[in-house]
């Protein structure tokens, strides 16, 4: 997650310390040094009551066989709480369709790891969004992907705009802190500012907006996703708007997610824009940060126990929680598909050998690069920068 | 748990099936377990296994998840039940 409000506007939040090592000590942190264990996302279930266009899970109504009960998802968040682990993400499918949801989530922070909820909200009544604030659920994510009528269309469902905005609407009731989830494609593009001026007058003041992952449903749809110039354009477009409403006094947080060539253009921008010393000392941020987290910031154990190197990544696991612990699975560096990720800067080929950003970017998503080339340390495809501001001069011409 | 109740032999409903990826790096070493792909039919299985090892494996083999006899492991049911367990006792003394 690159932190577009603290780089830009210097907004400080409660994962500073998490991610750039760099808490404020007027605001409780997550941690108070950057996570050297990763930040675990769980698909609790693969059932949903919707069915999105873009699904890294492929989840649908089918009940599937395997879910982890309620008993040993207990004890996998005994293993996680035992190996560290700071946050766990509960999420989908949809969450909130496992009735057990309220007593994991108490279960988890009574064993003092972070709970957080990822969601399309549709399911969120004012009691639901009670008990889990009372189970001590830090944070939940409500997923909308444009205005109503594309929403809706994208989701599959008529009403799941109203039904999200109104999820969102109870846990701000509940004084639950609830921020938008948004993955960005060509067709929802346009509608990015204007959700967020409708979700701020709701109260939300916390939006991440994600790239396309070409994982489950989302590889199915890979061609939706922008090209570089609109990438550039709805990532400039962000930047502006974080720096209005800031101008305004009004502090939103914005987030980018899932491509890390965003780390190398906020250096750009901001060299562009606030001049050389603030943009190298976003750089430095973005150092400490680390660059895309596959394999080693973030992993994923999905709905069968089966462990993943991010949570779009779903066609290969690591191995089983039901067979081994997920910290004995996640430091056996036998495997050298996860030994080779965690050096990749020695493995990377094309533009990303040569780029002057791969500190903090690292050749961004090896999941798309797999998709875009089948070779794993090839490029990312959804690389927006240009060959200049990569730092690459071009040969002359003999 | 080795019997056809083990959650880790049931198949999947997404039409895709999991294949359990050994390997050998070199002749004289032995196979070992390198997680699973998730694929719709053994030619994609193998053709994904190949992507991410074949760098380091001198032999590849695949085999079906849903047709592994697992015995041990990592009893997840019982952690949590005696986590909640002690739970319960400690809740006890204190009231
Ligand atoms: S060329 Fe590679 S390392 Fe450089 S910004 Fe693009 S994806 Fe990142």
């Amino acid at each position: 997650m690159i932190s577009i409000s603290k780089l830009l506007c210097g907004q400080t939040a409660e994962g500073d310390g998490l991610r750039y090592d760099d808490p404020d000590a007027d605001i409780e942190q997550i941690r108070e040094e950057k996570q050297k264990r990763p930040v675990v996302v769980w698909n609790t279930t693969r059932r949903c009551n919707l069915y999105c266009e873009h699904c890294y899970a492929g989840a649908d109504l089918d009940p599937a066989q395997g879910e982890l009960s309620t008993a040993e998802a207990k004890g996998l968040i005994d293993d996680l709480a035992d190996y560290d682990v700071p946050v766990l993400l509960f999420s989908g499918g949809e969450p909130l369709v496992r009735e057990d949801l309220v007593e994991l989530v108490d279960y988890c922070t009574d064993r003092g790891v972070r709970a957080v909820l990822s969601t399309n909200g549709t399911l969120i009544t004012e009691e639901k969004a009670q008990a889990l604030k009372d189970a001590g659920l830090s944070y939940a994510g409500v997923s909308v992907d444009g205005l109503q009528e594309r929403n809706d269309r994208f989701r599959g469902k008529d009403g799941a705009f109203e039904a999200a905005v109104r999820g969102i609407k109870n846990c701000l009731s509940v004084d639950l802190k609830t921020g938008l989830r948004y993955t960005i494609t060509e067709h929802n593009a346009a509608d990015m500012e204007d959700v967020v001026d409708l979700l701020y007058d709701v109260g939300v003041d916390r939006f991440c907006f994600y790239h396309l992952d070409y994982g489950g449903r989302g590889g199915d749809i890979a061609d939706a996703d922008l090209d570089d110039e609109a990438q550039r354009r709805a990532v400039n477009r962000l930047f502006d708007m974080t720096r209005e409403y800031h101008a305004e006094g009004e502090e939103i947080e914005t987030l980018l997610v899932g491509n890390y060539a965003d780390s190398a253009y906020v250096v750009e921008y901001a060299e562009e824009e606030l001049g050389h010393e603030r943009a190298e000392e976003i750089h430095q941020y973005l150092r400490v940060n680390g660059g895309d987290p596959t394999g080693e910031r973030v992993a994923d154990v999905d709905y069968r126990g089966d462990v993943h190197l991010t949570q779009f990544w779903q066609s290969y696991s690591l191995g089983n929680v039901r067979d081994r612990s997920f910290g004995d699975i996640w430091d056996d560096e036998s495997n050298p598909l996860l030994a080779r990720l965690r050096e990749r800067e020695e493995h990377l080929t094309g533009k990303c050998a040569s780029c002057q950003y791969q500190d903090v970017c690292r050749g961004s998503s090896r999941l798309r690069a797999l998709a875009g080339s089948g070779d794993l340390f090839g490029p990312d495809p959804q690389c927006y920068l240009t060959a200049e501001e990569r730092g690459v001069t071009p040969e002359p011409a003999d | 748990m080795a019997s056809d109740d083990d959650p880790r032999r049931k198949p999947r409903i997404d039409g895709s099936r999991q294949w359990e990826v050994f390997l050998r790096e070199r002749s004289a070493e032995p196979m070992r377990h390198v997680g699973s792909v998730t694929a719709p039919s053994a030619d994609i299985a193998t053709e994904q296994a190949t992507t991410l090892f074949d760098y380091a494996a001198s032999a590849l083999w695949l085999c079906p998840a849903d047709e592994v006899r697992r015995l041990g492991g990592n009893d997840l049911a019982e952690k949590g039940r005696a986590e909640s367990a002690g739970d319960a006792r400690t809740e006890g003394v204190r009231q």
